[in-house]
């Protein structure tokens, strides 16, 4: 079973290495775990889940393995009674030589089955733990790390911990089981013999270890600069069109064959030096062998201090004996790789979650719309302020525009009004309570957004649509799917509504993902709007046709609206001007043109050549 | 599979020394368990004590020159594969970099990166292990069998009972959990994308408090996954319980007809039985190791192909043409009743004819999907009008050759290309240029700001696709970069988009001071192009008016429309 998963192994690293150059990098420095109590305590919450089965196994272990050396030395009085040394008959030892192997391998194969369920039953929970923790962490942890980062978790890291689980954990008993109980059998054999085992053991163990020592930082260097490489393909296949309109391939070509040959030069340092342990391990099996029979034999010559049933005996038992011993090394390293793997789950798992809701936090009822900052401060870092002071007053059934140049903090008064991120200082208060008394889930219900990054899942189009209203009716869908004037595209699709996005992502443009999504808001009946740029990808023309639907969208509605293109916000109710973190400027759009301030600098901008 | 095994030919003298030394390995290995069932059927029984210890001083030998011809032979081996999957590797990413934009669009840009990462690899992996095995795990078979006749016929027929059925396992259940693993895998890319999702989608899903909803949805992924790898598992797991019984049983058979040898011959031969039960753990092992070469060669073979299938697209020599196609007009830019599809759909750009003067400044605008950019793609040459010409400076595109006309072009895509490298990198793009010029690319594309008045300066480092700059600051590096090295047409493919109108206009200023550069705008944003000498108004692939702003705000019903929704 341990070969099998090894040679489904070297694709799962390609691509592990392909998807993200940066892991292979982070996951092998921290080969190792740093705090192995808190790993082994966490590790056993989730093992305790089945501690029956696996006291269960564990004594199957050492049934079916003590079961299989007890065959072993029954074949040697078998062969000891064929040369009529022993007493008994052959066929007795051939018979209980049959059960003893037949009872071993059913119940190795029991035992392995029974490892696979918990092994991956425990992966399976580890991995909804980590998803269900997602969800609970703040938006800033999203914000900060690299999605590849948390997938790698997910699918390598677990992974690892299951694959280890399934195979080590009884490697380990078995090893130990056999170790001691050959050795024990042996002893009764031949103290004598034993002694040859003085010279292979600790040959055998410094050696793997000066060999795995010496490898593994190899191996390590061999994937990093396969990563570098691999990354390197990745990003500049990416580019291919502006590589050739450029004229650029030469010297792509060449920045690759630099990587390319540091890859070539580091598997085959990797390679040359790894391919020795199978070598090794099969010298010093064979140098075991050759001693065990040359002092036998001399042994058996030197007076029948040994029988030749003893020495067959010895020379089969060696042989089970010294196979386990081989691998320790090899099993050490797995393991410590796979505490350093939990290690990362676990701490993932430890995030620090979204503030819980204060307690007695209260519904919120909306029963006008007034939305009111006042001096709110906010930085996403601690030196870096993004917002000094802000104040605004939306009015119910209102529409504010927020506009500025990038980086001005438009989009940071959305993080806060949803509570993504909280407020440094100051206050919001919606109908005059603050926000922070009320429940979350019931504040962001309160708000519909449009965002300018649409997002959509793979799903058909009708469930990304009802998204936001769960049980929304098909006619309702379609209602809203005329309305955003994508009803049109989406029946011309092969399988209409129930087209699975996935696959109609290739055909479906940016703006048309847009008017999804504006379709998808346009179900939801909240008191507040947010639209973020929410139609920066759509053409003109759509966008004036599908503006009858917005207006419907906003009537009635507490609006925010960020935008670019100041056509969308001449006929909001009131015009925030953010520059910097602070309002600079507020008003009708005819009172700030009259201004003659920052906002009219950059209206005027766009009707000059 | 034929192209990639040429790879080899370069390094055949390394990779034949690597399989013979490891031919020879075979015969030392062999010998050892031989040499136990002398000591012990012949040297012991007579005790010659001298004997006893000239094989056992043999048997050492054997022992280290088994182990020395294997490293040796694994280290050729090293060497050999390196070098092949080096020269492999360079190869297609050179054939990748050259293909046109027809075939990269048929293939796609993430599958012809897989073929480079995960395909060479599966080939690297395969190769390595043909040379280390291919001839010893075949030779130690048939060499271990050949021994064991020697050793006792009847003794070696047991062994060649048992071994079709320890093949015949081995295969089968490997195949049966191929297709196990691939929808194991399917599954566990399911998940990725889950995470992928959620993570891209943390506001939305936030804002509509869909959390319950995503944990059941992902539960049901992960159960899902789970289920797959237990029944994968659970038959995997068969194969070494099988393998053992099989192995276990056929000792035991060895030991029943041991026992009736003793009985007819009358002699013990227990060393026999014992050197027996050796060759059987060996020969089994190899024959193991043979059925997954097999396995793996299935899979290398459909590496191998994909890998072929780049290699062998023929590249398209431009030949210059004697009767080379010379424009009628004097223009500087000529479309002539150009008209394009890609693939055999409806035509994507239809009848386009336009002239442009040298200096003069183009915009091109019309809604999303109208065919801008195609057409941006037929004037750089990416793809070929499926009718018509397009002429540069009097000659037709297509027989311009490749390094001429790109040297002519300095351009700006939709979200273009940015990778990991300093910004200055990502200006020159590989190419000579002096820091006079950088600066006054960076100033004309007034990226001045983020790109030198800041601490770090022009060595700042950007992410792989720029992830660390804004929209605005992405758009005005690619800018930079179009107008760096002074190109006679700079190309401008909806890239002020992110910009706000302020920089817009300035940019705008900062490009017409440039005398002599003939200039082509995409844009949506009537304000980008209003300047233009000439407008084209594209709509559903072809021209529908066109004019200056003045012009077409009179006689175009489309260009009106765009410009009273942009409040112009």
């Amino acid at each position: 079973m341990k070969n099998t998963a090894k040679t489904s192994h070297p694709t799962s690293t390609a691509n592990a290495s392909t998807a993200n150059t940066s892991t292979t990098n982070t996951s092998a420095a921290k080969a190792r775990p740093r705090d192995y109590k808190y790993v082994y305590l966490r590790l056993w919450k989730y093992l305790s889940y089945h501690r029956w089965t696996l006291i269960l196994a564990l004594t199957l272990t050492v049934l079916s393995g003590t079961l299989g050396i007890n065959g072993t030395a029954l074949a040697g009085e078998a062969i000891g009674a064929i040369a009529g040394e022993s007493e008994g008959s052959v066929y007795y030892y051939l018979i209980l030589m049959v059960i003893c192997y037949t009872a071993s391998t059913v119940i190795s194969y029991l035992l392995s089955v029974m490892m696979v369920s918990i092994s991956h039953k425990m992966a399976c929970k580890m991995r909804t733990d980590v998803y269900n923790k997602l969800l609970k962490l703040p938006v800033s942890f999203f914000d900060k790390k690299q999605t590849g980062e948390i997938v790698s978790t997910v699918t390598y890291d677990i992974n690892t911990v299951n694959e280890s689980l399934s195979t080590d954990f009884i490697q380990i008993v078995s090893s130990l089981v056999t170790v001691v109980y050959s050795f024990v059998l042996m002893l009764t054999v031949s103290p004598v013999l034993i002694l040859v085992f003085v010279v292979t053991i600790p040959c055998s163990l410094l050696f793997t270890r000066f060999i795995s020592r010496r490898v593994r930082p190899l191996f390590r260097k061999r994937s990093a600069a396969l990563g570098e490489m691999n990354g390197y393909v990745e990003e500049m296949i990416a580019g291919h069109k502006t590589i050739r309109i450029y004229g650029r391939e030469d010297e792509v070509l060449s920045g690759f064959e630099e990587k390319n040959e540091a890859a070539r030069a580091a598997y085959t340092v990797a390679e040359a030096n790894g391919t020795m342990t199978g070598p090794t391990v099969n010298l010093i099996n064979n140098l075991s062998l050759a001693l065990v029979n040359l002092f036998g034999a001399l042994l058996y010559m030197g007076g029948g201090i040994l029988t030749l049933t003893g020495l067959s005996k010895f020379v089969l038992l060696s042989r089970k004996f010294s196979g386990p011993i081989n691998q320790i090394a090899n099993i050490y390293a797995d393991i410590q790789s796979s505490l350093a793997a939990s290690e990362r789950v676990f701490h993932l798992l430890d995030e620090e979650e979204e503030v819980l809701d204060s307690e007695g936090a209260g519904e919120l009822t909306v029963t006008s719309g007034l939305v009111e900052l006042s001096d709110v401060s906010f930085g996403y870092g601690k030196d870096k302020p993004v917002l000094k002071g802000l104040s605004l007053r939306a009015e119910p059934g209102s529409v504010t525009a927020i506009v500025g140049p990038t980086g001005a903090g438009k989009t940071t008064v959305i993080n806060l009004l949803m509570r993504f991120y909280d407020i440094d200082s100051g206050s919001i208060t919606i109908d005059g309570v603050s926000i922070y008394s009320l429940r979350r889930d019931s504040l962001r219900r309160a708000f519909t957004m449009v965002l300018q990054d649409t997002w959509l899942f793979r799903g058909t189009i009708y469930e990304n649509v009802a998204y936001g209203s769960e049980g929304a009716s098909r006619e309702e869908v379609e209602r809203v799917c005329r309305a955003a004037k994508i009803h049109n595209f989406i029946i011309s699709l092969p399988e209409g509504y129930d087209t699975p996005l996935s696959e109609a992502a290739k055909n479906i443009s940016k703006g048309q993902k847009q008017l999804l999504t504006i379709a998808r808001a346009m179900l939801i009946d909240s008191s507040m709007l947010i639209l973020d740029e929410a139609t920066s990808n759509v053409d003109s023309k759509t966008e004036r046709d599908i503006s009858e639907a917005m207006i419907s969208l906003m009537k009635d509605k507490t609006v925010f609206v960020i935008a670019h293109r100041l056509s969308t916000v001449v006929s909001a109710d009131k015009i925030l001007v953010v520059k910097d973190g602070d309002v600079v400027e507020q008003g009708t759009h005819a009172e700030l043109l009259s201004q003659g301030g920052f906002y009219s600098e950059l209206y005027s901008a766009q009707f000059e050549i | 599979m034929r192209t990639v095994i040429k790879y080899v030919k370069p390094y055949l003298f390394t990779a034949l020394f690597a399989l013979i030394i490891k031919a020879v390995s075979v015969f030392s290995e062999l010998a050892i368990p031989k040499m136990l069932a002398i000591i012990i059927d012949e040297n012991v029984p007579k005790g010659d004590m001298e004997a006893v210890l000239q094989n056992g001083a043999l048997m050492l030998l054997f022992a280290v020159l088994t182990f020395l011809f294997n490293v040796i032979g694994n280290r050729a081996s090293a060497h050999v594969t390196g070098w092949i999957a080096r020269d492999l590797r360079s190869d297609l990413f050179k054939k990748t970099l050259s293909l046109e934009a027809c075939d990269t669009d048929r293939i796609g840009l993430s599958s012809l990166t897989s073929r480079l990462t995960a395909d060479s690899y599966n080939i690297t992996n395969f190769f390595a292990r043909i040379i280390r095995l291919g001839m010893k795990a075949p030779l130690m078979l048939i060499g271990g069998i050949i021994i064991t006749l020697t050793i006792d016929y009847r003794l070696a027929l047991i062994l060649i009972a048992v071994l079709p059925l320890v093949a015949l396992t081995v295969y089968i259940i490997t195949r049966r959990s191929v297709p196990i693993y691939n929808s194991q895998q399917q599954r566990q890319d399911e998940i990725v994308s889950r995470i992928d999702e959620t993570a891209s989608g943390i506001r939305v899903i936030k804002a509509l408090s869909k959390e319950n909803y995503e944990k059941r949805k992902f539960s049901a992924s992960a159960k899902a996954l789970s289920d797959k790898e237990i029944e994968a598992g659970r038959l995997t797991s068969l194969t070494k319980p099988i393998n053992d019984f099989i192995f276990y049983m056929g000792l035991c058979l060895v030991i029943v007809v041991g026992a009736c040898m003793a009985k007819t011959d009358g002699e013990a031969a227990s060393g026999k039985l014992l050197a027996f039960m050796t060759y059987f753990t060996v020969i089994l092992n190899n024959m193991i190791m043979m059925t997954r070469i097999f396995v793996q060669a299935s899979r290398a073979m459909a590496s191998a192909a994909r890998i072929e299938e780049v290699l062998l697209i023929p590249t398209e020599k431009s030949e210059p043409c004697e009767l080379a196609k010379r424009s009628e007009s004097d223009s500087y830019i000529v479309f002539d009743d150009v008209t394009f599809s890609y693939g055999s759909g409806k035509p994507a750009l239809e009848n386009i004819s336009f002239t442009l003067e040298r200096g003069e400044v183009l915009g091109i605008i019309g809604a999303t999907g109208s065919g801008k950019t195609t057409l941006i793609s037929l004037l750089l040459g990416l793809y070929k009008p499926t009718s018509g010409n397009i002429y540069i400076g009097g000659r037709e595109i297509g027989e311009i050759p490749r390094e001429e006309l790109y040297s002519i072009f300095g351009v700006a895509l939709q979200n273009d290309f940015i990778f990991s490298g300093t910004l200055k990198d990502n200006i020159t793009f590989f190419r000579e240029a002096d820091l006079s010029d950088i600066e006054a690319a960076i100033n004309t594309a007034k990226a001045r700001e983020f790109v030198l008045d800041t601490d770090e300066g022009p060595l700042r480092m950007a992410t792989t696709r720029g992830t660390n700059l804004s929209g605005g600051q992405k758009q005005r590096l690619l800018i930079s970069r179009a107008l760096l090295g002074n190109p006679e047409i700079v190309i401008l493919d909806d890239s002020s988009s992110a910009l706000d109108y302020k920089t817009d206009k300035a940019l705008r200023a900062a490009l017409r001071e440039r005398v002599g550069t003939t200039t082509v705008i995409v844009s949506q944003r009537i304000a980008s192009v209003m300047g233009a000498d000439k407008i084209l108004v594209i709509d559903g692939g072809r021209i529908t008016d066109v004019g200056t702003h003045s012009e077409l705000l009179e006689k175009s019903e489309i260009y009106r429309d765009i410009a009273s929704v942009q409040q112009i």
